[in-house]
């Protein structure tokens, strides 16, 4: 039986993709971040299964992970300081960008 | 079974994105992480399943869980005009699709090979030893960054001083009776600016 992933593997990069360019909140934006990360990881892995590396990949896979997290700590720790300056998450209050 | 998982993941995806609680929305994106594991799993990548498990399903969550709950902002505004940028998402993610199909037309197999964790564990610290090291340098970069972030600042200093008879405990600084010696007047309340002129 043959597998192709690449439709899911579009599908859910289209959904984080809808998420960012629709929402307001940084809560929903950092969910499309990780949609996009999500599809990235799995196209990393399907590309390991159909070039026949499987660890190559994994290792890859790891990397792009612990990335991710990183950037969510990171994202996190601004949402939480914006939010301690405006009491607000909507991107529409981010206009000043001064200190 | 691998496409009922995927179609899975997507439903919990478009939960994650249109549901108006916050929270319900971040273990949204847990469970969506939990069956990408199982995903990884299915196709023979046991590590980087466990990894995506334990981080993505994990650490995220906690993180997301424990900011929503100091923010204490649950619900997002209403929005409108989407429609539209559905529609150039749609569009964009379609051409890639296209492209991606077009230039790689085997990208489909027919089976899964297999790999144990030594194979990646070889290939981590043999082949990409080198990675690890800017990684963790990432992860210090970041781990300072938060702390730059969420740091609070100074306690401006009480004055306890008094001048001229003025108590300055309560009394902002730009308030502080000036006496203008030369002319020999009674003070007069105005700017104390340092090096600055009388108006």
């Amino acid at each position: 039986m043959n597998i192709n992933l690449l439709p899911f593997v579009f599908a859910l990069f289209g959904l984080g993709l809808f998420c960012l360019l629709t929402r307001r909140s940084l809560v929903k934006l950092l969910i499309g971040l990780e949609l996009l990360g999500k599809a990235t990881t799995l196209a990393i892995i399907w590309a390991g299964v159909v070039q026949k590396t499987p660890a190559t990949t994994q290792s890859i896979a790891l990397l792009v992970i612990s990335i991710e997290a990183v950037v969510v700590a990171v994202y996190l720790a601004l949402v939480y300081a914006f939010h301690r300056h405006n009491q607000s998450l909507d991107t529409d209050d981010m206009r000043r960008l001064k200190g | 079974m691998i496409y009922f998982t995927l179609s899975l993941l997507l439903i919990f995806a478009l939960l994650a994105i249109f549901l108006k609680d916050n929270l319900l929305s971040i273990l949204s994106l847990a469970a969506v992480s939990a069956l990408l594991a199982i995903v990884f799993f299915q196709l023979q990548a046991p590590v980087a399943g466990v990894f995506e498990l334990s981080v993505g399903a994990g650490l995220i969550t906690v993180l997301a869980v424990l900011t929503i709950s100091f923010i204490q902002t649950k619900h997002e505004k209403a929005q409108s005009g989407a429609l539209l940028w559905a529609l150039v998402g749609l569009a964009a993610v379609s051409i890639l699709f296209f492209l991606f199909q077009l230039f790689s037309p085997g990208a489909f197999s027919p089976t899964l090979a297999e790999s144990g964790w030594n194979d990646v564990g070889l290939v981590l610290w043999n082949a990409r030893a080198f990675d690890l090291f800017p990684q963790v340098l990432i992860v210090l970069a970041a781990i300072l960054g938060i702390l730059a972030l969420l740091r609070k600042k100074e306690p401006v200093p009480v004055v306890t001083a008094s001048v001229m008879g003025t108590d300055l405990k309560s009394v902002p600084i730009t308030d502080v009776p000036i006496a203008d010696e030369k002319d020999g007047e009674e003070p007069h309340w105005g700017a104390a600016v340092p090096g600055g002129e009388e108006p």
